[in-house]
């Protein structure tokens, strides 16, 4: 919705028909690259993704893996479960609710994500375990390495590009156009959340309630 | 003035005292300071244990928080968003810890929901609290909602990551300050706190000491310490939470709680020092009394002493100083006491003789009497002394005389024989006392003694002859009284004396004499003064002199008592008293007095006055005529002076010198009495006079006595020969005033012409006498003519 402001103006600008790629670079304030940012190019119409398309969250050690899946919308994820425990795998994320109640191995159901949106999957009995589903309505996207870049093949055309991350409240967008050569692109990430996996307890009275 | 004793228990008890009171105080000072630290430590302890139980509760609250945000079914009510559901949760939730509060904040800090209705004021509050609470975890918060104290405990409610926060509180209730006081013993006060003041919100005080500690300063002053004390309680602050709000606890006791087993020990302390005080003060009594008691005793002991009585028993016991003082005491006693013994021996005995000595005559002559009165008796008083003893001293020396005394004394102790009753009164004199006979007997017994002393006594190889005169009075035929009687013992020694009887008793008059000599003397000056004494004037004629008649200053003396006392007595009696100087000042001023008075019409008038030997022995007397002179305006030649031979005689040189004197002055001076004494020419030729009177036991008789003419007569040529006038005194008729006249007696004198007059009368004589010689004057020149 934030896109529609700037669509005109980009799409004169950059046009390319042919088959290329965006490069994708996600820095912090530091200027450091930014791992597990999903990064998308959002056209004008949302793309649904054909029947049948699949993707794994697993859980291993106690933790999801990979920590961040970005899906297009109407992709079914399998939650199979690595560990010799049970897990209780929720989402009380508005773009999808869902609950696998204690399950061992590959016996959940795969859930199907249809809505775009951010879904924080957590476990019941081990809070510490989270977990993010981007659930994205294009098919141009891609996932930060850990030296924060990400390639997006996509043909030319104007995009909204969007970056979305779990330290980050709201997706960062701007508008790019894609003119049939590679592009390349960098885009800060502020401000940034602490990591929820491993937020130390900073205070004494904090240490003190910690559990 | 303090007693010593006194004194000493006072010192003692002042320096136990001193010490008691400054270890009492010092002792207190430190106790109650230690007592106080105590306190303080305690409320410091109160203060660990106060916090360690807010936080155990807060951590217990955490607990159910805790249990709260992790259940499954909350985070889905919470996830769900619908504010009643939530609430619903909440309030469930609530019931189940018994928690008073519980709410929800979303994530951008406003109140999701709570289980009970807040005012909206409180949203801003988590707004604040919206920072702190991002972080995650469980944070403790105590709050004050509607002026209610929570302790609050928010935790964030994660589905996985945080939806929102939870908060579950507690209200600090009464029953927890309640709970909290009896775990510390303190009293437990929470207080909200903004920069000016304090609020109280809860606690175990009552109101008037909420009201006190609101108004604390020190609550709210920066930088105040956390452990305070006012001067009746103890205070220790504990901050419970500054964020958002200051709130804190008031731990506090009071200082006489705290001191309260501190009174104890005080009362304990003060008891102890007062006791110890009272043992010391009769410690101290003790001491000073076994000090001081002896003293005493010494002191009452020396008081016996100081009264004669030297027989006081003294007990010397040990070996202390006392002792050593009380046998010194002892041997003082018996000292005193023989020095006494000598002494009264002495002032009582003559040292010569050994005879009892003056001191006693009084106690000898009263127990003479008593004895005389216990048989019925008499008691003769004998006077005795040695006749001539002065001769003996001067002849044979004073070593004789005494050896003479010594055995005199002997001779007299015998004759009285073992009664004793002799005393020695001084020089020769020795009184004797004859009581165990008849007066007959001891006048026999007195003569044998007057008899037996014709003896000579044999004092060294020489015979000497100590003869003795004796007066006596008997008693009680001669007096009754004591000193009555031995004035007449020794009345009757000057008569056997005088008389040569040698024994002489006391016959009745002599001691009246004697008296009557005594009052006159007596008498004389308050006389003189008041004016009994008076002077009177016998005119002196001159028939052939110019101005024919002057006068003899005589003295008159009226006695209330006795009457007109014969001048020739008193002035007898005053002479041999030595104060005959006395009257003759007084008559030479009245008659200076007199003479000043009639200067105006009779200038050359002169009036004799009658000088005594002892006024010639007076330098001054010629400096005080002349000083009455200067006064009264009055020439010396209107005074003549009237001495006798025998009176210049006495101390020759002296008296010639202020006679000389006198006759320098310009006074005229007169032989008085001439005839009478031993009268000498050749000391008449030498005498600066310039008339002489003779006596008038020549002229009262001259007109019947031949031989009185005589020498009249041949006294008056004498005279003349040697240039002097001649005064015949006692002039009574006309038969011999013609005689006189007629064998050239210049000056008569006499009751022919007139008695002695008092002042004012010889004044009008003296007129008239001038005023008929006038006259006959005139005539006489008639019948020369």
């Amino acid at each position: 919705m934030m896109s529609k402001r700037t669509t005109g103006f980009a799409a004169l600008l950059l046009y390319c028909a042919s088959a290329n790629a965006l490069d994708v670079s996600v820095l912090d304030v530091q200027g450091q690259g930014v791992e597990n940012a999903v990064v998308a190019l959002r056209g004008s119409e949302p793309q649904l993704a054909p029947a049948a398309t699949y993707a794994i969250m697993d859980q291993v050690g106690r933790e999801f893996v990979p920590y961040v899946v970005p899906v297009q919308a109407g992709t079914w994820v399998r939650f199979p479960n690595s560990d010799d425990i049970r897990h209780h795998v929720y989402s009380f994320s508005p773009a999808k609710r869902f609950e696998l109640k204690l399950y061992h191995g590959s016996t959940a159901e795969p859930v199907k994500f249809d809505t775009a949106g951010k879904v924080v999957l957590g476990c019941n009995i081990h809070d510490s375990m989270v977990g993010y589903v981007y659930v994205l309505d294009t098919p141009y996207y891609a996932l930060s390495d850990a030296g924060g870049n990400a390639r997006i093949p996509a043909p030319a055309g104007e995009y909204q590009l969007e970056i979305q991350h779990p330290r980050s409240a709201e997706p960062t967008v701007q508008t790019v156009t894609l003119n049939g050569d590679d592009a390349k692109v960098s885009v800060t990430l502020t401000p940034l959340s602490p990591d929820p996996r491993n937020s130390e307890p900073k205070t004494e009275l904090e240490q003190l309630f910690d559990r | 003035m303090m007693r010593y004793r006194i004194k000493l228990v006072l010192i003692l008890l002042g320096m136990v005292v001193l010490l008691q009171a400054s270890s009492y105080i010092a002792t207190r000072t430190v106790i109650r300071d230690a007592v106080i630290d105590d306190v303080y430590r305690e409320l410091d302890r109160g203060g660990s244990l106060f916090s360690q139980l807010m936080t155990t509760r807060a951590r217990q609250l955490a607990q159910s928080v805790n249990v709260l945000t992790d259940d499954f079914g909350f985070k889905q009510a919470v996830a769900s968003r619908e504010r009643a559901t939530i609430r619903s949760a909440l309030t469930n939730h609530a019931a189940r810890v018994d928690a008073d509060l519980a709410l929800v904040i979303d994530l951008d800090g406003k109140l999701a929901a709570s289980s009970g209705e807040l005012s909206a004021e409180r949203y801003e509050m988590f707004a604040e609290l919206k920072a702190s609470l991002a972080g995650g975890g469980t944070r403790y918060a105590p709050l004050v909602i509607d002026g209610t104290l929570y302790q609050v405990v928010f935790s964030p409610i994660n589905a996985p990551v945080r939806i929102g926060t939870a908060g579950i509180g507690f209200e600090i209730d009464q029953a927890l300050s309640d709970h909290l006081k009896s775990l510390t013993d303190l009293d437990v006060s929470f207080l909200l706190q903004d920069e000016a003041s304090a609020h109280y919100l809860s606690g175990t005080l009552d109101q008037a000491a909420r009201t006190k500690l609101q108004e604390l300063p020190e609550l709210t002053q920066a930088q105040t310490r956390n452990v305070w004390r006012t001067d009746d309680v103890l205070y220790n602050r504990v901050l419970i939470a500054d964020q958002p709000q200051t709130v804190i606890a008031v731990l506090q006791v009071p200082l006489a709680r705290a001191l309260k087993p501190f009174a104890v020990l005080d009362t304990q302390l003060l008891t102890l020092a007062i006791s110890f005080l009272v043992v010391a003060g009769v410690i101290a009594l003790i001491l000073a009394r076994n000090v001081t008691e002896p003293v005493k005793r010494l002191a009452g002991i020396a008081r016996t002493i100081a009264q004669g009585n030297y027989d006081s028993p003294i007990a010397a016991q040990g070996k202390d100083e006392f002792a050593e003082l009380t046998r010194a005491f002892t041997s003082m006693q018996s000292a005193i006491s023989e020095r006494e013994r000598k002494i009264v021996f002495q002032a009582e005995h003559d040292s010569l003789t050994g005879l009892a000595n003056r001191s006693q005559v009084f106690p000898l002559l009263q127990q003479a009497v008593a004895d005389a009165d216990q048989r019925g008796g008499v008691a003769l008083v004998a006077v005795v002394d040695i006749y001539k003893f002065t001769q003996i001293n001067d002849t044979l020396g004073a070593e004789t005389g005494d050896q003479v005394l010594q055995e005199l004394a002997s001779r007299l102790r015998l004759f009285t024989g073992a009664d004793g009753r002799v005393l020695r009164l001084g020089s020769d004199e020795f009184l004797l006392l004859i009581t165990d006979t008849s007066v007959d007997e001891g006048i026999k017994k007195i003569w044998e003694l007057r008899n037996g002393s014709s003896q000579p006594l044999r004092i060294d190889a020489s015979d000497i002859r100590a003869e003795l005169n004796v007066g006596y009075a008997v008693y009680p035929l001669d007096g009754t009284r004591s000193e009555l009687l031995l004035r007449r013992a020794n009345l009757a020694l000057n008569h056997a004396r005088q008389s040569y009887v040698g024994v002489s008793g006391y016959h009745s008059g002599w001691d009246e004499d004697h008296l009557r000599r005594l009052q006159l003397l007596s008498d004389f000056r308050p006389a003189l003064e008041c004016g009994e004494i008076a002077l009177y004037f016998q005119p002196k004629i001159t028939p052939a002199a110019s101005f024919p008649v002057g006068g003899e200053a005589l003295v008159r003396w009226h006695h209330p008592q006795l009457g007109f006392v014969n001048p020739e007595e008193f002035i007898n009696v005053i002479e041999s008293a030595g104060q005959i100087s006395l009257l003759t000042r007084w008559v030479i001023e009245q008659t200076i007095i007199l003479l000043a008075r009639l200067h105006s019409e009779s200038q050359h008038l002169v009036i004799s006055i009658n000088l005594s030997a002892l006024d010639l022995l007076e330098d001054d007397l010629c400096e005080y005529v002349t000083a009455l002179l200067q006064k009264y305006r009055v020439g010396s030649a209107c005074l003549c002076f009237e001495v006798t031979e025998s009176a210049i005689m006495r101390e020759a040189d002296k008296s010639l010198g202020n006679l000389e004197r006198l006759h320098q002055l310009g006074a005229l001076l007169s032989i008085d009495d001439y005839g009478t004494g031993y009268s000498s020419l050749s000391q008449l030729k030498k005498l600066p006079v310039d008339e002489l009177k003779i006596d008038k036991s020549f002229v009262l008789d001259l007109d019947n006595n031949a031989d009185d003419k005589q020498i009249v007569k041949s006294t008056i040529e004498l005279s003349h020969s040697l240039g002097l006038k001649v005064t015949a005194e006692g002039v009574e008729t006309a038969l011999s005033r013609d005689w006189l006249l007629a064998n050239g007696c210049d000056t008569l004198q006499g009751y022919y012409y007139s008695k002695a007059l008092p002042g004012a009368e010889f004044e009008q004589w003296l007129k008239r006498f001038l005023l008929q010689q006038d006259g006959e004057v005139e005539d006489e020149q008639i019948h020369d003519s």
